[in-house]
């Protein structure tokens, strides 16, 4: 599978209800400059899904309406624009007041030990990492509720 | 300049419905006042259902009747009674949108959140496709029309 056929994949799943557990989103842009780095796609959405009737007026009532957002960039196995997508990442949420942020890692490729392992010991609440290698269908997730949540979302090979 | 018009049935279907039902209504309504009876024949109904169809046209055309044309230079929507027409280069971003129930819609983004939404679901063009299209338009590449296909 390809990358830019992936990153399809998980925008549809994304947009369609795939995440309505965690967030509802609605937005996607490509290739969209975040700061000082660009990233391939960026879905943004909210906590409170919409629901129809009897559910959305229940979301109304109970649930918290938080921006959220789905970031991701491609060919990076040694993590060198972690760094600097994370420093973006930070500043686009502080900027819009987002509860929590994913950033999906997508590889056409293994990614380096040291690469996994430092998205595996990487326990921020507020953004989740998925490392995604597309060769060998392997997801390396953080180890905070929104990583493993990120985690399993991102299996979408088939 | 590529053209796409398709009829919106369901929007056409609900449109006579609520006219058929609001026109009943307002029939029962007139019946029971003037005569404290409510009057219904199969032919009354059967007249209904064609000024239901006439009235509900006539409103499907002036409101939810849309017709986009587009080539690598502009486009031109038509939505009922108002038109509009611009450049891809007046806006400087795209994006693609979820409105619900499986409806999407392109946005064009000027600077800054202002934005024209164009509802490729209801135009019968791919979203996701025409998405990218619509980029290439706005970057002011050239793009092949010929590549969009119906559905997503």
């Amino acid at each position: 599978m390809k990358i830019r056929e992936y990153l399809l994949r998980l925008e549809d799943d994304l947009m369609t209800g795939g995440g309505r557990w965690v967030a509802d989103f609605t937005e996607s842009f490509w290739e969209l400059p975040v700061g000082e780095t660009a990233f391939d796609m960026v879905i943004l959405g909210h906590t409170r899904p919409r629901g129809f009737l009897l559910s959305r007026f229940f979301a109304w009532v109970a649930l918290p309406n938080y921006p959220v957002a789905c970031f991701a960039y491609s060919g990076d196995p040694e993590l060198k624009r972690l760094s600097p997508s994370l420093k973006a990442i930070a500043e686009y949420r502080e900027k819009e007041e987002m509860a929590w942020a994913w950033l999906v890692i997508v590889n056409e490729g293994p990614f380096s030990r040291r690469a996994q392992a430092l998205v595996e010991k990487n326990d921020t609440k507020e953004i989740g990492i998925a490392l995604v290698d597309l060769a060998s269908q392997e997801i390396t997730a953080s180890n905070s509720y929104i990583g493993r949540r990120m985690g399993r979302i991102a299996k979408r090979f088939k | 300049m590529k053209t796409t018009a398709p009829l919106q049935i369901i929007n056409l279907l609900k449109t006579i419905a609520f006219i058929f039902f609001g026109l009943l209504i307002l029939w029962a309504l007139i019946n029971y006042l003037m005569m404290r009876q409510v009057y219904l024949h199969w032919v009354l109904l059967a007249f209904n259902l064609l000024l239901s169809a006439a009235l509900g046209w006539r409103f499907y055309k002036s409101n939810y009747h849309t017709t986009f044309s587009y080539d690598k230079d502009g486009f031109e929507i038509e939505r009922g009674d108002s038109r509009l027409s611009a450049r891809w280069r007046d806006y400087s971003r795209v994006s693609l949108v979820h409105l619900g129930l499986g409806e999407f819609a392109v946005r064009l983004y000027k600077d800054g959140d202002d934005f024209l939404q164009i509802p490729v679901s209801s135009l019968k063009l791919n979203p996701s496709e025409f998405r990218f299209q619509a980029t290439e338009f706005v970057k002011g590449q050239e793009s092949n029309l010929e590549a969009l296909s119906p559905g997503r």
